[in-house]
């Protein structure tokens, strides 16, 4: 159990501070430490929500690109319905599997926009889409 | 001396005693400015006998693109701006020497003449009494329309730049979709929605100036309460005056050119109005800030791309903040 994960970020960012507090440092190198901390701290503030928001984001997406998918066209309606319908390769507690499958549902969404033609129902597709995107970046802890 | 500190020197020593002007010179505190964001700057004095015989002391900065840099732009461009802005009342900095290819600096470079003064990104809201603060904010507007009252066309400038018309918003906008398409690592339909109400909602252009493209106290040079210097013409093309004030004025760099509660942004436009005398269409200007986001955004993705591939220390990534201010520019508008 010990150290946990989080044990061990703490463990890595206070030795890098003992480093940084070296006063002789040059500036070059404590620009780079200071670029360390914040790669780790920003992996120990989101490492145990990211499996949890992509799970969750995944289905409010997927449910969203049906609804809009469709506007755009047969073809792009029936890619998406498949790959919704497929879901994450392996378990869904494969993190990486279903960051994946995230990514691949957010490539879905930039077709859907890119090929949203001008009608009162796609402008309306897009206001819920900026919606969803918009309280996305609210939660995305990645 | 460093070993990257000796490899510069002798590059610059070789490459300047090929230039006019340059040969019999010896270089002098040659050291590392920081790490700037787009280019890599290298600062010495040169140092040679003038016809008397008496020592001369020019202090220069060499900008040579780095490995991974937020932008990719033309060392040549921005040469052969300076240059033709030399005559202008700008104050620009004097340009001396070329590398366009890399081939004797090891990457495209510039060699410049440091001008006097000191930069402070947060001048404006700096230590300063708030009066002197929003004096210089003014200074700074002012100087924002003198960049864009420069007759570019008698300065030779249309030889070196593309003149965009009237459709200067849409030819920005398709250039810095080609950097994100180019950079980009994954789908960012954030960017992609940007892109849609941008491209359905751009308005022609009223006229055509030269643009800085990175307007802001970090680009300017102070002695005391005067500007000596506009520095980092690297992205500067023609197209919209409302580009560059789109840019001063977009949410995210409030705290670089705003003073709550003493110079907002009303106050800024404003001003730039009365002294240039050219009405500013709010809607055409609302464009330009949401572009100046989503042009910030497209750097940070090009910045990622560079640290994933190890080009580049800065942990750059499209930010919370800036995805955020993005869509909340568009969200509510028609499409």
């Amino acid at each position: 159990m010990h150290p946990t994960i989080e044990e061990q970020l703490h463990g890595a960012l206070r030795l890098l501070d003992a480093v940084a507090a070296e006063s002789d440092l040059p500036t070059a190198t404590q620009e780079l430490l200071t670029n360390v901390r914040r790669l780790l701290g920003k992996v120990d503030r989101s490492w145990a929500a990211q499996l949890p928001f992509h799970t969750a984001d995944n289905a409010t997406l997927g449910e969203l690109l049906k609804r809009t998918g469709s506007l755009v066209g047969p073809g792009l309606a029936a890619e998406v319905n498949a790959v919704v319908r497929s879901g994450p390769v392996g378990s869904p507690l494969d993190a990486p599997a279903v960051a994946t499958h995230n990514a691949g549902l957010r490539t879905l969404l930039s077709r859907v926009i890119t090929g949203l033609p001008r009608s009162p129902e796609a402008d309306a597709a897009r206001t819920e889409i900026c919606g969803y995107l918009r309280h996305r970046v609210d939660v995305d802890p990645t | 001396m460093t070993e990257d500190n000796a490899s510069t020197a002798e590059r610059l020593r070789t490459f300047l005693a090929g230039q006019e002007g340059g040969a019999g010179t010896t270089i002098v505190d040659l050291h590392r400015a920081g790490h700037g964001r787009s280019r890599e700057n290298w600062v010495f004095d040169l140092v040679g006998p003038d016809g008397d015989g008496d020592p001369q002391r020019e202090p220069l900065i060499l900008r040579s693109d780095p490995e991974g840099g937020l932008v990719d732009t033309s060392r040549a461009v921005e040469f052969a701006v300076l240059r033709a802005l030399e005559p202008s009342p700008l104050p620009t900095p004097h340009v001396r020497w070329l590398d366009a290819t890399g081939d004797q600096l090891g990457s495209p470079s510039l060699v410049m003449r440091r001008e006097p003064g000191t930069c402070d990104y947060r001048v404006v809201n700096g230590d300063r009494p708030v009066a002197a603060r929003r004096a210089l904010a003014e200074s700074f507007c002012d100087l924002l329309a003198r960049v864009h009252s420069v007759d570019w066309r008698g300065l030779g400038l249309g030889d070196v730049l593309d003149d965009p018309g009237a459709n200067a918003g849409l030819a920005e906008l398709q250039h810095w979709e080609q950097v994100l398409r180019h950079d980009q690592l994954e789908a960012y339909p954030e960017l992609d929605l940007a892109i849609d109400w941008l491209r359905r909602s751009a308005r022609p252009s009223r006229r055509t100036v030269l643009v800085h493209a990175d307007f802001k106290p970090g680009n300017i040079l102070l002695e005391g309460e005067t500007i000596s210097a506009l520095l980092d013409w690297e992205l500067a093309h023609l197209g919209d005056p409302l580009e560059d004030l789109g840019w001063v004025t977009q949410p995210l760099r409030a705290g670089e050119h705003l003073i709550e509660g003493a110079w907002n942004r009303d106050d800024l436009v404003a001003r730039y109005v009365a002294t240039t005398g050219c009405e500013v269409d709010e809607r055409a200007l609302q464009w330009w800030v949401v572009f100046s986001t989503f042009k910030t955004a497209v750097m940070q993705v090009s910045g990622l791309r560079a640290f994933v591939e190890g080009r580049s220390d800065e942990p750059y990534r499209p930010t919370r903040r800036v995805l955020s201010t993005l869509l909340a520019a568009i969200d509510g508008r028609s499409w």
